[in-house]
C-alpha cells in the first residue's frame, strides 16, 4: 500500500503551505479527474517569515525554521515507522478487510522544496551523487544517494572510524543536513522524487521546443 | 517543537499469508512510472543494509491478502443501492443542497428561503440550515478519519500554529470510499502487450511495487 504527497506552497495575501497525500492503490484516471476527492490535505504547515541573505541572525533563523519543519514533519510520520514492519488491517472499498503496509512511495514537490527536505544545497542532485559540473550531461551514471550514510556521518551519530575519508568529503561538500524521511525504515529517501510531470516535463519540454 | 495536540493511530496486527499476482491484459497506457535505468544504483554501494535499495530485501508478509470482511458492508452497500440520495429525499433535495453550498449562500438567506415558503420542505428532505447541516454531517460516514490536529512550533521568537492529520487515517479513509471500489487495486502486476513486450502504466505495473509486495 502506498502514499502519495504533493508539496505546494502559496502565496498571496492569504497563505497556505498544504501537503497533500493519496494513494497509490487508486488508478490514475479516477485519482485524477475532477471531483474525484481522492488528494486530501494531510499538514498545512507553518509559514516563517522572508529572511534576508545577508544578515547572520537570518541565517541563524533560517537554520531554526529548518530544524523546526524537520520537527513537524517528523510529528507526522510517526503512525508511518511501526506499520511498515507490523503492518496493519484496514477496510477497503470492496468489503474485505486487507493486510496493508502503508509506505511512502513518493514525494512530489518543486526543487527548492525538496532540497530543504532532503538536507541538500540546491545545486545537487536528489537522486545520484551528479558532482555539480555535470548536471544535465547525462555522461555517466551515479551511485544513488544513500541518505542513511549521510545520516551516519552527521557529528551526533559519528562513530570513530566508522565511514570513509571518501565519506566525509562527499558530505563535507555537499554540506548535508537533515532528511525529514530518515526515520521511516523501509523507505529509500533517493527513490521518493518523482518529477512533477507539469511543471518539471511538459513545460520544460514546451520551453526547449518554443527556444 | 510541542505539539499541544496528539493523537494515537491504532494499527492493528496483522496476519501473514502470501498475495497472487500475475501477468496482467495488455494495455497501451502512455508509460508513467518506468524507472530510468540512469539513476540505478552501480555496484559501488558500500552496505547492503542500508542502501537504498534494502527495503526491496525485505518481506511483506501477507500484503494486499484479505483476512476477513468489514462488518455492515453488506447493509452500508445495500442501502447506498437502494437509496442514492438518502439522507436527502429525492435529487431535487441533493442538487438544492448542492447549490447552497457551491454558491455559499449564507445560514441565514438558507433559513429565510423556508420561512418565506419557497422551499419544499417535503420533497427536498429539510427545511431550515440546521437540518441541512445534519444531512451533510450524514453524507460521509467516514469523515471522522479527517479529524483536523492542532500542534504550535516555536521558532525562538514567536509560536506559530499548524494543523495536521493523521497520516494513517487519511489512507483508511481514502481506501474506504466506496465510491473507488472498481478503481482499486490491491496487489502489483505485469503487464505485456501481444508482442510479449512489458507494458508499464499504472503505479502497479511497475518495478516498485512488485519488488516490495512479491
Amino acid at each position: 500500500m502506498l502514499d502519495q504527497m504533493n508539496l505546494t506552497n502559496f502565496s498571496g495575501d492569504k497563505k497556505a503551505w498544504p501537503v497533500y497525500i493519496t494513494i497509490g492503490n487508486l488508478r490514475s484516471a479516477r485519482r485524477n479527474c475532477l471531483g474525484s476527492m481522492a488528494v486530501r490535505v494531510l499538514i498545512l504547515l507553518p509559514i516563517p517569515p522572508k529572511l534576508s541573505r545577508s544578515s547572520k541572525a537570518d541565517q541563524c533563523q533560517r537554520k531554526i525554521n529548518a530544524d523546526t519543519l524537520q520537527d513537524v514533519f517528523e510529528l507526522i510520520f510517526v503512525p508511518l515507522q511501526d506499520v511498515a514492519h507490523t503492518g496493519m488491517a484496514i477496510d477497503c472499498a470492496d468489503g474485505k478487510v486487507r493486510q496493508c503496509f502503508p509506505i511512502l512511495s513518493a514525494w512530489i514537490a518543486d526543487h527548492m522544496e525538496n532540497v530543504a527536505l532532503h538536507g541538500l544545497k540546491t545545486n545537487t542532485c536528489l537522486k545520484c551523487e551528479v558532482p555539480t559540473q555535470e548536471l544535465g550531461t547525462n555522461s555517466r551514471s551515479y551511485r544513488t544517494r544513500d541518505y542513511a550514510r549521510y545520516q551516519r556521518y552527521k557529528p551526533e551519530n559519528q562513530n570513530s572510524g566508522s565511514e570513509s575519508d571518501d565519506d566525509h568529503i562527499i558530505c563535507d561538500n555537499l554540506g548535508i543536513g537533515q532528511n525529514i524521511f530518515h526515520r521511516l525504515d523501509r523507505v529509500s529517501a533517493s527513490d521518493l522524487y518523482k518529477p512533477d510531470m507539469l511543471y518539471t516535463i511538459y513545460l520544460r519540454l514546451f520551453k526547449h521546443m518554443m527556444d | 517543537m510541542e505539539s499541544r495536540v496528539s493523537d494515537n493511530p491504532d494499527p492493528s496486527e496483522g496476519q501473514d499469508s502470501d498475495c497472487e499476482s500475475a501477468p496482467g491484459t495488455a494495455r497501451s497506457e502512455p508509460h508513467e512510472f518506468c524507472r530510468d535505468s540512469a539513476y540505478e544504483s552501480d555496484n559501488d554501494v558500500f552496505d547492503d543494509a542500508t542502501s537504498p535499495s534494502a527495503g526491496k530485501q525485505i518481506d511483506y508478509e501477507g500484503a494486499g491478502q484479505v483476512i476477513g470482511d468489514v462488518d455492515g458492508f453488506e447493509h452500508e452497500y445495500s442501502n447506498l443501492c437502494d437509496d442514492p440520495w438518502a439522507p436527502f429525499n429525492s435529487e431535487q433535495g441533493f442538487n438544492l443542497a448542492s447549490w447552497f453550498i457551491e454558491g455559499q449562500v449564507s445560514k441565514s438567506r438558507i433559513n429565510q428561503y423556508f420561512s418565506s415558503g419557497q422551499g419544499d420542505a417535503e420533497s427536498v428532505g429539510y427545511s431550515s440550515m440546521h437540518m441541512l447541516e445534519n444531512h451533510l454531517g450524514l453524507l460521509d460516514p467516514y469523515s471522522q478519519y479527517l479529524q483536523w490536529f492542532e500542534g504550535e512550533v516555536d521558532d525562538g521568537q514567536r509560536t506559530l500554529p499548524f494543523f495536521y492529520r493523521n497520516v494513517l487515517h487519511c489512507v483508511r479513509y481514502l481506501l474506504r470510499q466506496i465510491a473507488y471500489r472498481d478503481n482499486l487495486v490491491y496487489e502489483a502486476r505485469h503487464e505485456h502487450d501481444s508482442t510479449g513486450q512489458r507494458i508499464y502504466a499504472e503505479m502497479h505495473t511497475a518495478d516498485w511495487w512488485w519488488d516490495f509486495q512479491v
